[in-house]
């Protein structure tokens, strides 16, 4: 180094040619350096001599005696900018050690901001600034920088970061969407989606103040369809945020007279779900390249809704000890236009669900009301006079409801009851109402229902209807009707 | 995007327009933003980054600017450039309060103003944005807050 300074100075003293050359050399750097160089006198101005590529790197045209700090402004954070204001004060010291003050440099890599023709930041760049001192004996004269755009590195360190940060979280949902078959999987995600998009549509077209209870079932119904499936496919993390997204929901319940900044938490509630459902959805596309079988046969797809009401049955007869026969002869999937198979998977998905946890008994209590052990839940469908039909039979208890009806009477004498009250069309007026609650049947009830309220407004924007019948004492049919044609089309 | 933040930044719109004219807005539930355009005539935009990165705006119509006008300014005819001042007066308010709150590692710009109702404003896709619906006196406007 001190042999190469000695060839400057001697160089540089050697006649006017050399000086000539010296500076033509200097100036071809300058054009052709891809980095940014220019160096600062003592009050912070850049020099006249800088690199071409300077003005490009920082995206400000002529750069001769503007002030470093005032370009700065407004291009990274003022805490940045006061930073190094005092770093380069520092560095024309010449009592410090540069070495020692360049481990401050604030500008060491730092986020660039580029400004539009509105002002508004819309594109940056990572870059970094080094720092060095130019000597005139014992005196500091400028500081040269050089400016590099490191913003690929930058970035791949900043991802790096990231997915480190994520990447337990999403080992823990991966491990915890494994066992759940992919199909299955799927229509979840599509239920999921659909329920929060309901309440992204309740939340924007709240008109007014009054309908804000209202507004809390409805948000309440959805986070209890989400909860409920992610229960049957055992998705912890899912039914936990879901969960808390509920708790916050029951907050709102109990309180009076609300306002619209109550309903914050529910709306950053409703963005995180969405952010999870988004990276879930993300490590699924992810793993199903690893697995064949993702990607299914359209004839396979239509039968699916079989395949996911038999897995349905199996894991919540299996986890309440129940033994369930499945009948489905008589329902002919791909007879279900497409406009219904969401639809129609709800329907049935709620109405065997219900059935298995408020209807049908444990086999133990079947044999001692002398019935088979095994109860059977069949599904049928047809098509008739321009209606899809669907038929959902099952052959447990209807006591049960019964007793809840009743209980429902004793609970709210305000409620006017029919004297045949128990006919089934009545027990499915009071199954319709929502908000009948009493102590120790609180949550069947508040389930059902609100499962039922939801599937009656579901039919009613179909214009389709239900009707249930106990057609015996141990029976009881649900039969849908769904129109082909939608608005007299 | 945590609870205190979206409440800090309705806090401080509301606040405006009780301290400058004297009468309380109403905040309406607050929503996330989808595809539609939330874009009424006059929108203040304010640009966010450093540390965190995003954008707030208020959208509002001249019929309220015009309103607020008559009682801060006392001025009945307000032309365009006083309505789009006061848009930018309010979007330099919260601007303001924003900068007072998040401290000198956030990078704050100037309010951009923008007449009309243009089809959308552009928000950062990979970031969520909540709209949360303000009523003063029967008039309506909009602050949408986008911010990673």
């Amino acid at each position: 180094m001190n042999q190469n300074n000695q060839k400057y100075e001697n160089f540089s003293l050697d006649g006017e040619e050399k000086q000539h050359l010296l500076e033509k050399v200097t100036y071809n750097i300058l054009k052709n350096a891809l980095d940014g160089i220019f160096f600062l006198n003592k009050r912070m101005e850049i020099q006249d001599y800088y690199s071409q590529s300077l003005e490009k790197i920082l995206g400000i045209v002529d750069l001769n005696e503007k002030n470093f700090i005032n370009i700065l402004e407004n291009r990274i954070p003022s805490q940045i900018i006061e930073s190094t204001r005092e770093y380069l004060e520092l560095m024309f010291r010449p009592d410090l050690d540069e070495e020692v003050i360049n481990e401050l440099n604030p500008l060491n890599e730092t986020e660039f901001f580029y400004e539009d023709e509105w002002g508004i930041w819309t594109s940056s760049k990572y870059l970094s600034f080094i720092f060095k001192r130019i000597m005139e004996g014992q005196e500091i004269i400028q500081l040269s920088s050089t400016i590099q755009d490191v913003t690929e590195r930058a970035l791949l360190k900043k991802k790096i970061q990231q997915t480190e940060e994520h990447t337990q979280k999403q080992m823990e949902w991966l491990v915890n969407i494994l066992h759940v078959e992919p199909e299955m999987l799927k229509e979840f995600f599509i239920g999921v989606e659909h329920e929060l998009l309901n309440i992204e549509e309740i939340l924007k077209n709240a008109k007014d103040t009054k309908s804000h209870r209202e507004l809390i079932e409805n948000i309440y119904r959805s986070l209890f369809i989400i909860k409920g499936n992610a229960s049957l496919l055992d998705l912890r993390f899912f039914t936990d945020k879901t969960n808390q997204f509920m708790d916050k929901v029951l907050k709102l319940k109990t309180k009076f007279d609300l306002c619209g900044t109550d309903f914050v938490p529910i709306v950053v509630s409703l963005g995180d779900m969405r952010e999870i459902l988004r990276e879930v959805q993300t490590i699924f596309k992810r793993i199903s390249h690893f697995h064949n079988h993702f990607r299914v046969k359209r004839a396979y797809e239509s039968e699916l809704l079989i395949h996911s009401l038999k897995s349905l049955i199996t894991n919540l007869s299996k986890q309440l000890g129940k033994g369930i026969r499945f009948d489905y002869k008589d329902f002919d999937v791909l007879s279900i236009p497409y406009m219904y198979r969401q639809m129609v998977r709800d329907i049935l998905f709620l109405l065997v669900r219900n059935a298995i946890l408020y209807g049908i008994e444990d086999s133990e209590q079947r044999k001692s009301s002398n019935k088979e052990p095994n109860a059977l839940i069949k599904v049928a469908s047809m098509i008739n006079n321009g209606f899809l039909g669907l038929i959902l039979k099952h052959d447990g208890r209807v006591d049960r409801i019964e007793r809840i009806i009743q209980k429902l009477v004793t609970y709210s004498p305000e409620e006017p009851l029919p004297e045949n009250s128990l006919e089934g069309i009545h027990v499915t007026q009071l199954l319709y109402t929502p908000n009948l609650q009493i102590e120790d049947e609180r949550e069947i009830i508040e389930s059902y229902s609100m499962d039922m309220e939801l599937l009656k407004r579901k039919l009613k924007d179909q214009g389709g209807r239900l009707k249930i019948t106990f057609t015996s004492e141990d029976s009881c049919e649900f039969k849908v009707l769904l129109p082909l044609r939608k608005n007299g089309k | 995007m945590n609870e205190t933040d979206l409440h800090f930044f309705i806090d401080s719109t509301v606040n405006y327009f009780e301290e400058i004219t004297g009468e309380q807005a109403i905040t309406g539930i607050p929503y996330l933003k989808g595809r539609e355009p939330v874009v009424l005539d006059y929108s203040g935009i304010i640009g966010i980054s450093g540390k965190r990165k995003g954008c707030i705006y208020i959208t509002t119509t001249k019929e309220m600017l015009k309103n607020i006008a008559a009682i801060i300014l006392d001025d009945n005819e307000a032309t365009v450039e006083t309505v789009k001042d006061l848009t930018g007066e309010i979007a330099n308010t919260i601007s303001g309060n924003v900068r007072e709150a998040y401290g000198s590692s956030f990078m704050i710009s100037v309010p951009v103003v923008i007449e009309g109702r243009a089809k959308d404003i552009r928000l950062p896709e990979e970031v969520q944005a909540f709209v949360i619906p303000i009523t003063w006196k029967e008039f309506k406007s909009y602050l949408v807050v986008c911010l990673e």
